[in-house]
């Protein structure tokens, strides 16, 4: 092995599972309370208020559709680079690969004519509570979609070379990219009814 | 499974895979289409609220299930996950009912709002 890291490939014998596996899934445990503050705090403070404005007047319903079904794409696309890899189809996995970081690159450029359009008609984080937190809560999901794309752009990119040396190390790999990546389109699955349709 | 990663380089079990993912993106796409239209039958909040979380929860189940495989997962995984759904419930009830609790006239107020807070 080349690294100084146990169990990339093998199986732990206690855990039953390869330590970037349950890593991961640790992870996105510490994301779930992350999140999950975020959504009970939405929840106080709809249930505190006086009045809630009418959020599907506020934002872009049709646009966050659209987002929704790009980025559940863009889950299938990631979960056919890992199968791809399975089938050892090292070409369609760069296609699809490529099209999961496109169809992150389409969701944030969505995204922020969002943003620009409420901007530009002078609604802000400060100028109600739904608005903070539309905006903490969509900022703090298109960062997850930032980072899931930096990890994708190198396993597309320099990352690839570790396949002719480490070809099941590195399919681990993008299988635990992957997790993470559904994990934000799962995020998302919740915030789109959330914020733009209840 | 990920101890299977490079043992399976047969192109049946893999198209049938591919077949399978597919399937799920079309009931993803089904279940998008029904969260938005339901959204515009104009029905009482709490039904809307009920209905848009379920449809949501399904579909959380399915990229859960299928494209993070958890349908198939190890016990250290699921006892994981089921300690992250104790901790968020208690996190999001606890919060929840702060807010439910509240004596008359202590309502909690934005504080954007001029003369919200006191």
């Amino acid at each position: 092995m080349s690294s100084g890291i146990p169990y990339t490939t093998e199986i732990r014998p206690d855990t039953g599972l390869t330590n970037p596996k349950l890593g991961i899934w640790l992870f996105l445990a510490s994301e779930v309370m992350l999140f999950g503050s975020l959504f009970s705090s939405y929840a106080l403070l709809r249930m505190g208020a006086e009045t809630w404005p009418d959020q599907s007047a506020i934002v872009s319903v049709p646009l966050a559709t659209l987002n929704t079904i790009v980025l559940i794409a863009s889950s299938v696309t990631m979960v056919l680079a890992w199968s791809s890899l399975k089938a050892r189809n090292l070409a369609r996995y760069r296609l699809f690969m490529a099209l999961t970081l496109a169809g992150g690159a389409v969701f944030l450029v969505v995204k922020s004519i969002e943003y620009g359009e409420k901007f530009s008609h002078g609604l802000y984080p400060s100028t109600n509570n739904f608005l903070g937190l539309y905006f903490t809560l969509t900022g703090l999901h298109a960062i997850h979609v930032i980072g899931g794309m930096l990890v994708n752009a190198f396993l597309l990119g320099p990352g690839t070379r570790m396949w002719a040396s480490e070809p099941e190390r590195f399919t681990n790999r993008v299988e635990v990219a992957g997790i993470y990546w559904h994990f934000v389109d799962l995020v998302w699955i919740f915030l789109f009814p959330v914020l733009y349709l209840l | 499974m990920t101890q299977n990663a490079t043992t399976r380089s047969g192109t049946m079990p893999h198209t049938a895979e591919v077949r399978g993912y597919l399937m799920v993106f079309g009931a993803l796409l089904v279940l998008t289409v029904v969260t938005v239209s339901a959204s515009y039958l104009e029905l009482p909040a709490g039904t809307a609220i009920a209905l848009g979380l379920t449809l949501a929860a399904v579909k959380a189940s399915l990229v859960a299930a299928f494209f993070m495989h958890l349908s198939h997962e190890r016990a250290a995984i699921y006892a994981t996950l089921l300690l992250t759904v104790v901790l968020a419930a208690a996190l999001f009830s606890f919060t929840v009912w702060t807010e439910a609790d509240h004596a008359p006239g202590t309502r909690f107020q934005s504080p954007f709002v001029a003369g919200g807070t006191r």
